[in-house]
């Protein structure tokens, strides 16, 4: 039997077992602390919490629906710092693409941390999550039972066929399975192998078969992606439908401040080339004798549209900041899919794999 | 100096709209060593090239933010001609490289907005190589010439 592989019996609440199947990592004193989304006093959000004693894991969700922020930035900061014990981080998978990222960009390190993912159902917006949650809640639970409440997680996760973590060193597994019963969970590389048998967890059962249930998933997520990326680069092929997309912007950089992989201190579009002042305004206004304030953002929006084709992992966090819904992250993601099959990279795929433009061909040629 | 006087020329035709053919804007931005020299050589020697190219030095290519193509295009140009030493010659080891690599990646960005991606070109002239300079502007002026107006400028009205 495979020592570590787990099938933890939920009694109705995957959430609250999961949590207390965590909470032996601090009790037994594998990890020197556990980031998970979890919800504070007034707040219904799960937002990343650090715990560091099991009795305070009750108030963790490991397997929110929602992400108030991208935890990927969250373990990445913390994981710099890490002295003697690793650091076990909740992750769904967009955020572990995310952290190995970072640690590519010398960001963080990955060998501090211990990355916990799971076979990710999507998250809902905020607002919306908030809303359900007043009905309902045991909604982190129902959720991952409930294929209708799925559908109603945002944009962008439903058409994300990334759910499956890659580069986690312990996956939860929910897909195919009675996640009311029993949920699984497995050690994926050495690390995560080692803690899941010094987690000494009841084990039930060997490992499920899950081929058919994700395979089927697979398929409906990524119609939806290509759908949506069809739809998408008409919108950026076409300057009318760009603009009335982009329009709206209201010029807040929130895009970039969710952004998991915008992690310069200074951004260049903080900086003088970006300090629209008169000369640079009025000199736009000469062709037609007008120009909207503040001026420029196209040129905000293409920067970071450079920089993110290559590295967006689709978190889709870019469009749940925008105050003005502009579906950012529709635009990264389909403009991301052309570069990054041309520069043959997958952003977060293996932390070994060079960020493209480091990789440069040293052999002669055109 | 013949290619200021056609500069000054061109800003004139511009001024008066007299002339009704179309002149792209095209940005060069060539390196120091490479094929700036190479320009200067087809300058010196007398070699005629299109004077609807402005000329923009940089130390080497591989300093080449893909922001200032993207600029370029934003702010009114029709094609970007960028051009540095041959691979193995560059004066910072790889600089030319990278510029490679990174156009490679801009070129898709373009092309998913639509742009061609024949307005941007990257050629390795060799500072010996004025006439091969000279044979490469006018190439691609006239290929802007033949795709017309980029029409991205538009997107800076936001």
């Amino acid at each position: 039997m495979d020592k570590s592989f787990a099938m933890l019996k939920t009694n109705n609440q995957p959430n609250r077992i999961l949590s207390q199947a965590l909470g032996r990592l601090l009790d037994k004193g594998l990890v020197s602390g556990v980031m998970a989304p979890g919800i504070t006093k007034g707040s219904g959000l799960p937002m990343p919490m650090l715990f560091t004693r099991d009795e305070a894991m009750q108030s963790s969700i490991p397997l929110a629906p929602a992400a108030g922020v991208s935890a990927a930035v969250q373990a990445a900061r913390i994981g710099r710092k890490v002295k003697d014990k690793r650091l076990a981080v909740v992750l769904k998978p967009c955020e572990v693409r995310g952290v190995v990222e970072l640690a590519k960009l010398n960001q963080t390190s990955l060998e501090s941390l211990a990355i916990i993912s799971m076979e990710c159902p999507g998250r809902m917006e905020n607002d919306a999550y908030l809303a359900k949650l007043a009905a309902s809640p045991d909604l982190p639970d129902l959720y991952l039972n409930d294929s209708s409440l799925q559908d109603q997680a945002c944009s962008t996760c439903l058409s994300c066929d990334a759910f499956e973590p890659e580069g986690a060193d312990i996956t939860i597994h929910l897909f195919g399975l009675l996640v009311m019963e029993h949920i699984g969970i497995s050690g994926m590389t050495a690390i995560g192998k080692e803690l899941i048998e010094a987690m000494d967890l009841e084990k039930l059962g060997t490992a499920p078969d899950q081929r058919g249930a994700l395979s089927r998933l697979r398929d409906k997520r990524g119609r939806a992606k290509e759908e949506l990326f069809q739809k998408t680069s008409e919108i950026l092929k076409n300057p009318d439908q760009y603009l009335e997309v982009l329009g709206n912007c209201l010029g807040c950089f929130n895009c970039r401040t969710a952004c998991p992989l915008c992690y310069c201190r200074e951004c260049v579009c903080a900086r003088e080339s970006f300090d629209r002042d008169l000369d640079d305004v009025s000199s736009r206004a000469k062709k037609t004798g007008q120009v909207r304030m503040p001026a420029g953002l196209s040129m905000f929006h293409m920067t970071r549209m450079v920089h993110m084709s290559h590295a967006c992992v689709g978190c889709g966090q870019c469009s749940s900041y925008c105050p003005s819904k502009i579906p950012v992250a529709d635009l990264f993601r389909t403009m991301g899919q052309n570069v990054q099959k041309t520069l043959n990279y997958s952003p977060g795929r293996n932390p070994e794999e060079p960020i493209p433009f480091l990789r440069f061909k040293t052999e002669a040629g055109s | 100096m013949e290619q200021t006087t056609q500069q000054t020329d061109l800003v004139k035709t511009e001024q008066t709209n007299i002339d009704e053919e179309f002149h792209p804007n095209i940005v060069a931005l060539v390196c120091n060593w490479c094929t700036y020299t190479a320009a200067d050589l087809a300058g010196v020697t007398r070699l005629k090239y299109p004077a609807e190219i402005r000329i923009i030095r940089l130390m080497c290519t591989g300093m080449i933010d893909p922001r200032f193509i993207v600029e370029s295009f934003l702010r009114g140009a029709d094609g970007v001609f960028i051009g540095g030493c041959h691979p193995g010659d560059c004066h910072y080891i790889n600089g030319n490289l990278k510029a490679r690599l990174r156009i490679d990646g801009l070129k898709a960005l373009l092309q998913g907005m639509g742009i061609e991606p024949e307005r941007l070109a990257l050629h390795w002239i060799g500072a010996s190589e004025g006439t091969e300079f000279q044979k490469q502007v006018k190439d691609f002026v006239e290929e802007i010439k033949k795709l017309g107006p980029s029409g991205f400028e538009i997107l800076d009205s936001i």
